[in-house]
């Protein structure tokens, strides 16, 4: 089960107050002339609300800004300097050093932005211990900005932030104002509506430009383009464009994406009336007919309560390039109790969550305008007090044990809580999840109907595009009737009659299909797009249903928990290693992939960067959609270049370079390989080289693009410092540079271009410059290879 | 002139027999190994460490005071083997309403020496449970003490609890020990299950680089205070043996090598001490175990002999060696269970290391499952097991099937000694007072509102809870001057596994001194509810139909009052009504639903009792009304309370 995610609304919101009262309140502004060069604002010239300001030799002024847990408390260390600038686009560094370094914990969160940005109100960034190299050391982190006027002045808010988490010493010691360029036309942010778009539909790209000289701007031009694939441009729009002194302007253009799907780069170019570029800026989006195939799910926090942390929710999401969110135990109950029929509720899964159904129809709603796919959870089971009277009213939709007694869970208590439906309602206290859960009878069309019908209900009155199960209603059991770990399956069960199951349904898979369809097709009568997952993928159900595996795994998404889960993988222990990981990643991926799927591994605990990074490439590279817990925002960077590149990674053409896997499931969380024996040396088809270990042989793969072209595509990952899984570890090996690749030429073949492609690099992707070492190879130097870098060879038929 | 007979070499020593029958079995069985025969207990306190090292001929263990007292070292000195990884630990206190590691698990304890040897080394532990925001154990005070003595592996332990403070308290005593008897050979755990003998197995595979497990974790069904961890490639084997009147359920967290098991529920009054006792036995030349106890530890296994099999009898000493040890073997058929064959054997003298003894019993006999009857008997022992067999899975290497349900065990009736007054009277008090146990849909049964109509009263409440951990109510009184304070207690679908056998006890003695007790039916009352063969039975007007007892009437059976008895019209439907299997002879059928007993009432000694055979459940028919809603219903009910 995912973690729900509450976010730090209350944080941002506080933060944004403030930031507003010390604009409104404050006489410590600082008008700055046009800057000739970089500003520096030394500690105690800045605007600190916790910390002091001691004597440090160490830098340049002599004094520094201190927080000590135990001596000060959390909070704002810099909330200024408050600076207004030319539009233009500024880098901002902070001069920081630690104390100590001895485990990992979150320092600061550094932030730079202006009020008022609906969109980009802040760049921000946090800090842990992992990111100072030692500790004693004062370091530059930088953030950039671009910053048009404020409205009606002839400059730019500009403030930086340093919010101190209470947890680690800290030293600050300045900020640094650089400007980076100050063109005439500040092309300052291009926005495409939707994160994800299907295809053949519109997406709509608002450009946000500024005149920065304070000279009219006449007969200059925006274009825009979208990138895909490696380099192919796609031309948008192109338009003529006119700007009095500092004005600010908005365009707005449609686009028909047509039927490429996969990554873009939308990039907005300012050119001046020579036709000459003077500025340009670019995001990122997606295109997909499932929003499974490119799932990605990071930090979206969400609030029910609270109308005004929409804005919040959207703009975190959209900064983690989240084009799924995935909501978790919100409903009132599972199955036949989804739609809320009042309008407050608490969930039924976690008593202290409460909902509003207007409120959150609305966040659907803005979720949906940006793009955002909105999976409910769901299972078969009747929980909270909507499901409890289901099965009051129902008893003989419930499993039984042998005894006679429903299975499930009880505690009466909850009971004594008058009602729900009511805002005032005081919340049962949280002790576990769901304290009244009772699991659902399999064999019944009427009730299969109703669970169908109530995800009609949240499809059509809410909005949900899709559910993913955490449980779906079939059925097996094993002869000796021993339960899967973690599961109620494989035992036995009786019906309410006291007939067991076995002696009422001889061929599970076809009970299990039928089920499965009757709820697929009756959803799909009134919803066809309607998105289906599941948790599946890592027992013998798989083989024990096959037919059912088949329906569900086609088009879904399949959560295989299996193996990764915090309290599986989460130690350090030295039997966990990389290389059991990778494989794992690999089974379970291609178990699913093979079958037209979408795998999710989930969820990854978050201990250190390191481990949290390392977990996360693994898992894409080989084409999994890992379910993690990022709260420190270790992985944006991440997020947006599998959006960008995911042709690459998650196209259901890609497959192992030597051919399809034939992947069984052998137990719990185990796979086998049938093509094993068979797969011939990886050194018959690459070889890399580097000055210290590279993790790259099970992760080469081959992508057919159409009848005379295809792609190698080979992922380099900078082995792990330890060959385990260390959850402790906050330091990861050098950066290697000039690394070595060379994969054999496919027979027939000639080489399009080769490119380096790296989360890591702030382009995200290069040009290689290849070369013939020897016949029916090619031969590419990656220039640097900081974690992960995905090489591309495009080949067509000679 | 009589003479006196010349007396024995033993007692010329001034040693006991038994005892120098420990001392020269001692000295034959180490005589690979230190030859020291006494027990020394020596603390150990420097910076960062405060412990009391143990140690006699046979093991070799040290508790730390740190750590929630635990043996956090345990050598077994016939195999020179440490059982105790870094961070694990035997005889770690917990209580089941802390979920692992609980409170108790890594802080110190006070500790006494109370003996230093050589004979015996005793040392007592003890912490009181702080219990933060949990009412129901906060101040119970967990005293351990830990005896070895110089003639015997055996490490015997006390377990004491008391409730120090001034108010009830409710705690179920969990006792857990993790310890590894080597990989990468599989380890298995066994343990005495209604449905037979229960196993689990941590599984080593590719030389101990793939680890699974296999069989069952949970046994809620034991039916002897024992269970036992082996190795049947070195032989090694831990038995415990715990006292079954208090044991509650065995549990085996097989992938992390534990032997655990909880205790019932104690609800203890203030000041009130319980008090248990429980054995570790390390042991060596096991490759199983069928039975233990704590005189005896014995194995059945199989042996090949041309196209069948011999069965061997693998019989050893518990805490002291036994003398003059016969056997009595019946072979049994099953199902049927006619007595194919039966054998006597003297074994004589058992010691720590088992006997390996063949049985003469032609196994040929038995052309399918089979049952075996040992009754073993000497100086001081008289134990009987028995273990059934299917014949397809005999081999050589036969540790223990898998139960199932092919024969079943009853389960022993416990014994438990609650303080009971020599009179048994209710005590007076004002008002009209009413224990309510809140099972599963407790609301729709009105209670509130029939006893509302009656005029003043008050209600005490509990909550039923079910889960992993199994059942039970968040309140029960924990004494007699408690119960027998309420005019009526009402059970609204509650098992007699939430109640619990004291609870049991207290509310028949209610009940037989004029209390007032109503049983509503439901999923968890009555046959799905345990009651079969338990006290509560005995008390109530019906006897008890099998499981599942619940039926399902869609259409609806109409509800009848008897006018004579309660002038009352019901006009709704039962849907859900239980199957008895009869009603006794002084019963008296109240309400009908169709043609069955719907409320049936009858007294037992000075109480009265009535049953509601039926749960608040159902879809009604359109033109029906669920009983529940009846306008008359909590008329009814207010009247059968009252």
């Amino acid at each position: 089960m995912m973690n729900h995610i509450e976010g730090p609304t209350r944080v941002a919101r506080l933060s944004a107050v403030l930031c507003f009262l010390m604009i409104a309140c404050s006489t410590a502004i600082a008008a700055m002339a046009e800057p000739q060069g970089a500003l520096t604002v030394p500690a105690e010239k800045t605007n600190h609300q916790v910390g002091r300001i001691i004597d440090d030799p160490g830098t340049e002024s002599g004094k520094t800004l201190v927080a000590t847990p135990g001596t000060d408390k959390a909070g704002y260390l810099i909330d200024q300097p408050y600076l207004l600038v030319p539009p233009g686009r500024y880098r901002v560094a902070f001069r920081l050093k630690i104390d100590a370094r001895a485990k990992h914990s979150r320092v600061v969160v550094l932030r730079v932005g202006a009020v008022g940005d609906p969109h980009y109100r802040f760049i921000d960034r946090v800090l842990t211990t992992a990111d100072f190299r030692r500790s004693g050391e004062y370091q530059d982190f930088e953030l950039e900005i671009a910053r048009p006027a404020t409205e009606g002045k002839e400059q730019a808010q500009l403030y930086a932030l340093v919010s101190w988490e209470g947890k680690e010493t800290v030293r600050v010691a300045s900020i640094t104002v650089t400007p980076l360029s100050q063109p005439p036309v500040l092309v300052w942010k291009v926005w495409p509506a939707k994160i994800l778009v299907r295809p053949n539909q519109e997406q709509t790209f608002t450009v946000d430009l500024a005149e920065g000289k304070g000279q009219p701007q006449q007969g200059c031009r925006i274009r825009i383009e979208c990138v895909r694939d490696l380099d192919t441009v796609v031309a948008v729009a192109e338009q003529s464009v006119s700007l009095s002194p500092w004005e600010k302007k908005a365009i707005t253009l449609k686009w028909n994406v047509g039927k490429p799907q996969y990554g873009y780069e939308a990039r907005a170019t300012a050119l001046d009336a020579a036709g000459k570029p003077v500025d340009s800026t670019s995001e990122w989006f997606g295109v997909s007919d499932n929003s499974f195939r490119l799932r990605i799910a990071s930090n979206v926090p969400f609030s029910f309560l609270d109308p005004n942390a929409n804005d919040w929710t959207i703009s975190e999401a959209r900064k983690n390039y989240a084009t799924v969110s995935e909501l978790y135990a919100w409903s009132p109950g599972m199955f036949c109790n989804l739609y809320p029929r009042k309008e407050y509720w608490a969930s039924g899964q976690v008593s202290e969550w409460r909902y509003n159904r207007t409120i959150m129809k609305s966040l659907i709603s803005d979720l949906h305008k940006n793009g955002v796919s909105v999976i409910s959870y769901d299972a078969c089971w009747f929980n909270g007090a909507p499901g409890m009277e289901t099965a009051r009213q129902h008893p003989e939709w419930l499993q039984y044990n042998s005894q006679g007694r429903p299975m499930g869970g009880l505690d009466t208590s909850v009971w004594d809580i008058p009602g729900e439906g009511d805002e005032q309602v005081p919340l049962v206290p949280y002790s576990s999840e769901s304290r009244n859960i009772v699991s659902a009878w399999p064999v019944d069309d009427k009730l299969m109907a109703t669970a169908a019908d109530e995800i009609l209900l949240i499809g059509k009155e809410l909005g949900f595009d899709g559910v993913r199960w955490d449980g779906h209603p079939i059925i097996w059991a094993s002869p000796d009737e021993k339960a899967i770990p973690g599961t109620n399956l494989g035992t036995g069960i009786w019906r309410c009659d006291g007939k067991p199951l076995r002696d009422l349904v001889k061929d599970y898979d076809a009970q299990s299909l039928h089920n499965m369809r009757l709820i697929k097709q009756r959803v799909a009568k009134q919803l066809p797009t309607f998105e289906w997952g599941y948790n599946w993928g890592y027992d013998v159900t798989v083989n024990g249903l096959p037919k059912t595996w088949k329906e569900c795994v086609s088009n879904g998404g399949v959560w295989v928990e299996g193996g990764f889960r915090t309290g599986d993988l989460a130690a350090a222990d030295q039997k966990n290693t990389w290389e059991k990981f990778i494989e794992s990643c690999f089974q379970s991926c291609q178990l699913v992939i093979r079958e037209g799927g979408y795998p999710i591994h989930g969820a990854f605990t978050y201990t250190v960067p390191s481990t949290l990074r390392y977990t996360y490439i693994f898992s894409v590279a080989n084409g999994g959609h890992p379910c993690i817990s990022d709260g420190d925002n270790v992985l944006r960077d991440y997020y947006r270049f599998v959006l960008r590149y995911s042709q690459y990674l998650y196209d259901p053409a890609i497959e192992p370079w030597w051919g399809k896997p034939k992947i069984k499931v052998a137990g719990w969380c185990t796979y086998r390989d049938g093509m094993e024996p068979k797969i011939p040396p990886v050194s018959q088809e690459a070889a890399v080289a580097g000055s210290r270990p590279i993790v790259w042989e099970k992760l080469l793969f081959h992508r057919k693009t159409s009848a005379t072209t295809m792609d190698t595509i080979l992922h380099l990952v900078k082995a792990p410092a330890k060959p385990y899984m260390d959850f402790t570890d906050l330091d990861d090996p050098p950066i290697q540079e000039k690394v070595k690749v060379s994969v054999r030429r496919p027979a027939g073949m000639k080489l399009d271009k080769a490119w380096c492609l790296s989360p890591d690099q702030p382009n995200m992707g290069e040009p290689l410059t290849p070369l013939v070492s020897q016949p029916g190879w090619m031969d590419v130097t990656v220039p640097r290879l900081a974690y992960w870098d995905v090489v591309v060879f495009q080949w067509r038929k000679a | 002139m009589t003479t006196k007979p010349k007396a024995s070499l033993t007692s010329r020593l001034g040693i006991s027999t038994r005892r120098a029958s420990a001392r020269i079995a001692l000295l034959l069985s180490l005589f690979h190994g230190p030859g020291l025969a006494e027990v020394t207990v020596k603390q150990v306190k420097e910076a960062g460490k405060s412990e009391i090292d143990m140690e006699n001929p046979f093991v070799r263990l040290s508790v730390d005071l740190l750590h929630g007292a635990r043996v956090t070292g345990f050598v077994h000195k016939a195999t020179g083997h440490q059982w105790i990884d870094s961070g694990q630990g035997l005889f770690a206190d917990h209580v089941w309403q802390q979920s692992w590691p609980g409170e108790l698990y890594s802080v110190p304890y006070e500790a006494r020496v109370e003996k230093t040897g050589p004979e015996e080394g005793i040392v007592t532990v003890w912490r009181v449970i702080e219990g933060a925001g949990q009412t129901d154990i906060a101040g119970v005070r967990v005293e351990r003490t830990l005896r070895l003595s110089d003639d015997s592996p055996a490490v015997e332990v006390t377990i004491k609890l008391t409730n120090t403070t001034d108010g009830p308290r409710s705690v179920g005593y969990w006792s857990q020990h993790i310890l590894n008897l080597g990989g990468p050979s599989d380890n298995f755990y066994l343990r005495p299950s209604a449905r037979g003998l229960s196993v689990g197995e941590k599984v080593y595979r590719d030389g101990g680089r793939q680890q699974s497990w296999l069989g069952e974790e949970w046994v809620k069904d034991p039916v002897a205070g024992w269970s036992a961890a082996v190795n049947p490639m070195t032989g090694e084997a831990a038995v415990f043996v715990m006292d079954y009147n208090d044991l509650r359920w065995l549990y085996n967290c097989i992938s992390s090598w534990t032997v655990e098991w909880y205790y019932d529920l104690l609800r203890m009054t203030p000041g009130r001490e319980w008090t248990t006792n429980l054995m570790l036995l390390p042991l060596k030349g096991y490759k199983g175990v069928t039975y233990a106890s704590k005189e005896l530890i014995a194995d059945l296994s199989f042996q090949r002999k041309g196209a069948g099999f011999t069965m061997l009898y693998n019989l050893g000493a518990g805490v002291r060696p036994v003398a003059n040890v016969q056997l009595e073997t019946e072979l049994v058929s099953l199902p049927g269970r006619p007595t194919l064959a039966r054998e006597s054997k003297r074994v004589g003298a058992l010691t720590f290391s088992p006997q390996q003894i063949a049985s003469g019993l032609d196994l040929a006999r038995a052309r399918g499952d089979f049952l075996v009857r040992v009754h073993v008997s000497g100086d001081g022992l008289d134990h009987t097991f028995e273990r059934s067999f299917s014949r397809k899975a005999l081999s050589d290497h036969l540790i223990a099937e898998y139960p199932s349900a092919r024969y079943l065990i009853p389960r022993p009736v416990k014994k438990k000694s609650l303080p009971r007054p020599s009179v048994l009277k209710l005590s007076p008090h004002n008002g009209f007072t009413v224990l309510e146990l809140r099972g599963m849909f407790y609301p729709h049964w009105r209670i509130a509102q029939a006893l509302g109509r009656g005029g003043p009263h008050r209600v005490q409440p509990a909550h039923f809870v079910t889960n992993v951990y199994g059942d039970r109510l968040d309140y029960f009184p924990a004494g007699y001057d408690e119960m027998l304070g309420y005019d009526v207690v009402v059970l609204e679908d509650i098992p007699v596994e939430a109640i619990g056998e004291e609870g049991l006890a207290l509310l028949k003695d209610y009940v037989e001194a004029g209390g007032g007790l109503l049983v509503c039916g439901g999923w968890h009352s009555f046959a799905g509810g345990g009651y079969v063969g338990s006290g509560l039975e005995d008390v109530l007007p019906v006897t008890i139909g099998p499981s599942p007892d619940l039926h399902w009437h869609a259409q609806g059976l109409s509800l009848k009052a008897d006018q004579r008895f309660l002038p009352v019209t019901l006009s709704s439907f039962a849907y859900w009504c239980q199957e008895i299997k009869g009603r006794k002879a002084d019963s008296t059928v109240i309400v009908t639903a169709g043609d069955k007993p719907f409320l049936v009432t009858s007294t037992y000694r000075k109480g009265r009792v009535a049953c509601l055979l039926g749960a608040p459940c159902g879809s009604p028919q359109p033109g029906q009304t669920g009983f529940w809603e009846d306008d008359h219903w909590t008329e009814l009910l207010g009247q059968t309370l009252r």
